[in-house]
């Protein structure tokens, strides 16, 4: 199908994005290693190991929004039923749990040293933890199920209820004695320094920028695996029965 | 259940709303699951030799209200996973995340209803059981016709 082939390297605003988002992430992500291992103060009591502060928020905040994004295109997928918004909720979840996983992995190498343990049963631990594995089945789900217009649809499903679960999940944090600290929420006067807080902020918008990065990315690696399936599945038809 | 020999072909066609089915099979949950609790907790009383002060038709009423949250979230999500190729071991991994939210609150009004302690201890959790049951039934019955399509 030479049509076909020529067709491929198409510049569509998806495209376009891609390489701007590109550009912005290789120039921002070595300012931020430099605001943040070079620039922001070092933290009294912590020392140098609350740095990681900076990749560990960011990464959660990530986080959110993948999760986000994929309650809302499953939503948008249900009522459109439109493949391309399937690949974007996928690819939505799949860089939610990524990034997630980053959250849980700096996590207890931040708390190793301050708290003394790797990891407790501190509930704002455990919710993150709990939220992973949803996201974790989600995957899984997909990949269970019988095709990909069951899977789109079963997941979109839970990416519903699952993103209506989060909060809930997030109540209970403030409920059970909590170990984990609130940073971004202290009203009084012992919140953030200002140059921590301008690091946090660079370093938060950075790592969007990369979420954004990926997922268009992984949007284009999934449209890519479904015209390989197609091309597959027709191949494998015998020829002139198709 | 109604996987089995097509079963649930006839269900889907008769004349009876997506929802209603839904809501059929969460109450039947709900009563199996109950009779289930009401066989367990004498035992683990029995057991556990345990002294309850509180009152006891308080912390049925709790037990219920989390009994119903699970089954709304675990009907929901058993009949997506019964149509997938890993079934069974899909549900658990699924719904225990899902239902972490109402295990703490079970944990937590019974604790404190048995223990007799006053409604200012518990109250906020039972809100929670209360808005975890009416979210996700309404949700599930809006999302269950998308669930049953094939």
């Amino acid at each position: 199908m030479p049509e076909r082939a020529e067709r491929r390297p198409l510049s569509g605003p998806s495209d376009l994005a891609e390489r701007i988002l590109l550009i912005l992430v290789a120039v921002l992500i070595p300012f931020c290693l430099h605001v943040v291992f070079r620039i922001v103060p070092t933290e009294g009591r912590m020392g140098v190991v609350q740095r990681i502060f900076y990749f560990h928020v960011p990464s959660a905040f990530a986080g959110f929004l993948g999760v986000g994004l994929c309650a809302l295109f499953s939503a948008l997928y249900l009522w459109t039923r439109d493949r391309r918004i399937d690949r974007l909720a996928h690819a939505s979840a799949e860089i939610g749990v990524l990034f997630f996983t980053i959250v849980l992995l700096t996590g207890p190498i931040w708390a190793r040293p301050v708290w003394g343990v790797w990891w407790t049963g501190e509930v704002r631990l455990t919710s993150t933890l709990v939220l992973w594995l949803l996201y974790a089945g989600y995957l899984i789900l997909r990949e269970s199920a019988e095709s990909p217009e069951q899977a789109a649809r079963f997941c979109a499903v839970l990416g519903i209820v699952g993103a209506l679960d989060v909060p809930i999940i997030y109540y209970s944090v403030q409920w059970w004695r909590g170990l984990h600290p609130k940073v971004l929420k202290v009203s009084g006067g012992q919140g953030l320094d200002p140059a921590m807080g301008q690091a946090l902020a660079l370093c938060s918008v950075t790592f969007i920028l990369l979420f954004l990065l990926l997922l268009l990315l992984r949007v284009r690696v999934g449209r890519l695996q479904d015209e390989v399936d197609l091309l597959l599945s027709t191949a494998a038809r015998p020829a002139g029965a198709a | 259940m109604e996987r089995d020999q097509d079963r649930i072909q006839g269900i889907l066609l008769s004349p009876v709303d997506r929802s209603a089915f839904y809501l059929g099979k969460v109450a039947a949950i709900v009563i199996f699951m109950a009779i289930v609790e009401g066989l367990i907790v004498p035992v683990a009383v029995v057991m556990f030799n345990f002294h309850f002060s509180g009152r006891i038709l308080l912390a049925i009423l709790a037990l219920l209200l989390n009994t119903i949250g699970f089954a709304a979230v675990g009907t929901l999500f058993a009949a997506m996973t019964t149509c997938t190729r890993r079934g069974e071991l899909l549900l658990p991994l699924l719904l225990f995340p899902a239902a972490v939210p109402i295990a703490l609150a079970a944990v937590k009004t019974t604790t404190h209803i048995l223990a007799g302690r006053p409604f200012a201890a518990y109250g906020h959790w039972i809100r929670m059981t209360v808005a975890y049951d009416l979210i996700f039934l309404s949700a599930a019955v809006l999302l269950f016709d998308f669930v049953l399509e094939d």
